[in-house]
């Protein structure tokens, strides 16, 4: 009883303080707004007058580039986090993530082939982004499991193949694309970053994150019985292969979604889950709101420096592979990422 | 009475005729005034942008857009730059006080947005892929326009050009450039008769010997233009990478590398293996000039690197060019300051 009072409070903090970085950031930029800007676009906005407010350049700043750049970044960052750790759980194995997992290559891929083979329409893009990393979970999946060695580092092995084969397309997509205009675009798509940003994103991917969010959360307590072994879940009357798929499918779509609005963003969806487990522990009933909370404050953190560091973009994979790759050393060595029995 | 009051009447009518005729030709009068004050561009990714009549300030995204600028001789106009202009010779020698301008970002890595509009900047000038059309609207929603240049070959070297001057006001710096364009295909005409069965083969190497470009590239048309041909250009567009093997079976007559390669070409010429190849047999292996800034990038001076090619590769056929003088003449026409006034040597 008092265990689960001291994660309520946790993950009222944490929700405190991500509320706190998201009105900090948007504050921060390279577009300098004063106090008396901000005292001016408060009064406009209480007054209601929209034509005072779209004609003030600080006004537009906020509202068209800040601030859906800012909730992009904590949907993308939630979306990650949340399915890293919903893998984790379902495949028992604490080394995977969507990166792990070849996801993010195989949604990376359909981006690809969406970018050259429609014109048009960004909704074949994130299409394509779903289709191809469901695909590539299934068959990483599957790969692991016709080899009958159901261990962690099989699994880590057959994500290392199927991320592999993907990228492997998208540089043969690069290498037969449009150099001049074309190529550019993919390369610097998958590069990962916010700069593009717009409102546009943030509405496609919101639905998606929401009721991926929903219902890997409306499954926690199938999840926790997953943390047991597949064979106590069955004993329970889960069914498991059925929970499987469906967190499956939901998680994928997140981190398809994620990759489509802001190409791959590498070490979120790894690290993220053992912060949160280390925090508030296993249970998903608190694991999986704080590996959301966490992941929109560390990713909402990292975009930050990279849009404020230098006048121009720094692209956000440097900063999470920097970042994250020594923090999980760190975890590794320390054997902090515990809390898998 | 009566009459008195209508004559009086018909006065007032004139009158009141006159004055709205008048107030209605100030209205349109004016309605036109502020119609020439906004002129109407076609950009080269086919979008309309509407821009006023006085750009003054400017923002580049690309490293090709700052030097167009820079030749139509505006570059006090520009607000913020592409990232690394302070490592760029030409500009540094042109424009030193370019090193303090804002960076906005890069072609590679894309743009930051605020940093764009913390400058107020009346025309920002974009790098020609799919993700510039969702920046230029993003711009477009901080009343920001923005023009998409494509420079990516000879032809739409000088269409920009011409786009630029008009929109920056410099039509007679824009005649002058344009002079110099026409002057460097006069003086390359003589590579272009040449017949088929005598044409040379000319090799691009980019970065190494091995990497190369195919059809549709700025380099490819430079040696088609120069009289040559470009084996690479039948494989596929774009860049490539081919083999030593296949480097030796096309025996090329000329190799040349651009201002980027990184492999040393004593060292290369020394391999036994290459030793069978003319173009290493006859030395005939050049970088691309300049260390002023490199030739082999589209921008106005791939006009000089078409000159420069079109004599390395049939200089039988220009020995009685004066090639230095026209490098000077050149750069004398875009900048105003010749070639080695800038710092430039000749090879």
């Amino acid at each position: 009883m008092k265990k689960k009072s001291s994660s309520q409070i946790k993950l009222t903090l944490l929700f405190i303080a991500l509320i706190f970085l998201i009105i900090i950031s948007l504050l921060l930029g390279n577009y300098p707004i004063s106090i008396k800007e901000l005292r001016i676009i408060f009064i406009q906005f209480l007054s209601g007058s929209r034509a005072d407010l779209n004609t003030n350049p600080a006004w537009s700043v906020l509202y068209y580039i800040r601030l859906p750049r800012i909730l992009t970044v904590v949907l993308v960052g939630a979306a990650l986090s949340l399915s890293g750790s919903a893998y984790q759980n379902i495949f028992r194995n604490p080394l995977v993530s969507p990166d792990i997992l070849g996801v993010s290559a195989g949604a990376g891929l359909g981006v690809a082939l969406g970018l050259l083979y429609t014109e048009g329409s960004i909704l074949y893009v994130y299409f394509s982004a779903f289709l191809l990393g469901i695909v590539a979970v299934f068959l990483t999946y599957f790969l692991s499991k016709v080899s009958g060695r159901n261990n962690s580092m099989f699994m880590v092995l057959a994500g290392i193949v199927v991320a592999s084969l993907a990228n492997a397309l998208i540089s043969l997509l690069k290498y037969t694309a449009d150099p001049l205009e074309k190529l550019p675009g993919i390369v610097f798509y998958l590069m990962g970053g916010f700069s593009r940003v717009s409102w546009r994103e943030f509405y496609l991917i919101l639905p998606i994150i929401i009721l991926g969010g929903f219902v890997l959360i409306f499954l926690r307590w199938q999840l926790n019985i997953f943390s047991l072994g597949e064979k106590q879940a069955a004993s329970l009357g889960v069914d498991t292969e059925k929970i499987k798929i469906i967190v499956i499918i939901f998680s994928t779509m997140m981190v398809s979604a994620a990759t489509a609005a802001a190409g791959q963003v590498s070490w979120i969806g790894l690290v993220v889950p053992h912060i949160a487990r280390f925090i508030v522990g296993t249970k998903h009933k608190f694991l999986l709101p704080a590996s959301a909370l966490i992941g929109a404050f560390l990713l909402l953190l990292m975009d930050n420096l990279a849009r404020t560091i230098s006048g121009a973009e720094i692209p956000i994979s440097i900063i999470t592979a920097l970042i994250g790759a020594p923090f999980f050393a760190y975890l590794l060595i320390s054997g902090r990422e515990s809390g898998w029995s | 009475m009566l009459k008195g009051i209508s004559k009086h009447n018909n006065l007032s009518n004139y009158m009141s005729f006159f004055i709205i005729l008048a107030i209605s030709l100030i209205i349109i009068f004016s309605f036109t005034f502020s119609a020439a004050a906004q002129r109407e561009f076609t950009d080269m990714m086919g979008r309309k942008v509407m821009l006023p009549a006085q750009v003054e300030r400017l923002v580049t995204t690309y490293k090709p857009a700052t030097q167009f600028v820079l030749s139509l001789q505006a570059g006090e106009r520009l607000k913020a730059v592409p990232i690394q202009t302070e490592n760029q010779k030409l500009f540094m020698k042109l424009n030193p006080e370019l090193a303090e301008l804002p960076q906005v970002g890069s072609r590679r890595n894309g743009v930051n947005i605020e940093t764009i509009a913390s400058v107020n900047p009346d025309l920002v000038i974009l790098y020609p892929h799919r993700d510039a059309i969702d920046t230029a609207e993003m711009l477009e929603k901080q009343g920001i326009q923005s023009i998409i240049i494509n420079p990516e070959s000879l032809d739409k070297i000088r269409e920009t050009t011409n786009l630029l001057a008009a929109i920056l006001g410099q039509e007679e710096q824009g005649e002058k450039i344009i002079e110099a364009y026409d002057r460097i295909e006069t003086l390359t005409a003589k590579s272009s008769q040449i017949k088929a069965e005598q044409k040379k083969q000319v090799y691009f190497a980019n970065s190494e010997l091995g990497s190369t470009v195919g059809a549709d590239m700025m380099q490819t048309s430079l040696i088609e233009n120069a009289g040559a041909v470009n084996p690479a250009a039948a494989l596929k567009s774009g860049f490539l990478s081919i083999s030593a093997e296949r480097l030796i079976e096309w025996n090329p007559d000329l190799i040349v590398v651009s201002q980027f390669f990184n492999e040393d070409l004593e060292e290369l010429s020394a391999e036994p293996r290459f030793q069978a190849l003319k173009a290493f047999k006859n030395s005939a292996i050049y970088r691309f000039p300049s260390q002023l800034e490199p030739w082999d990038f589209p921008s106005p001076s791939s006009y000089i690197a078409q000159l420069w090619l079109a004599v390395k590769t049939y200089p039988e056929k220009y020995e009685d060019l004066d090639y230095k003088a026209e490098v000077e003449r050149f750069y004398e026409s875009l900048y105003n300051i010749s070639f080695s006034d800038l710092g430039g040597e000749f090879e």
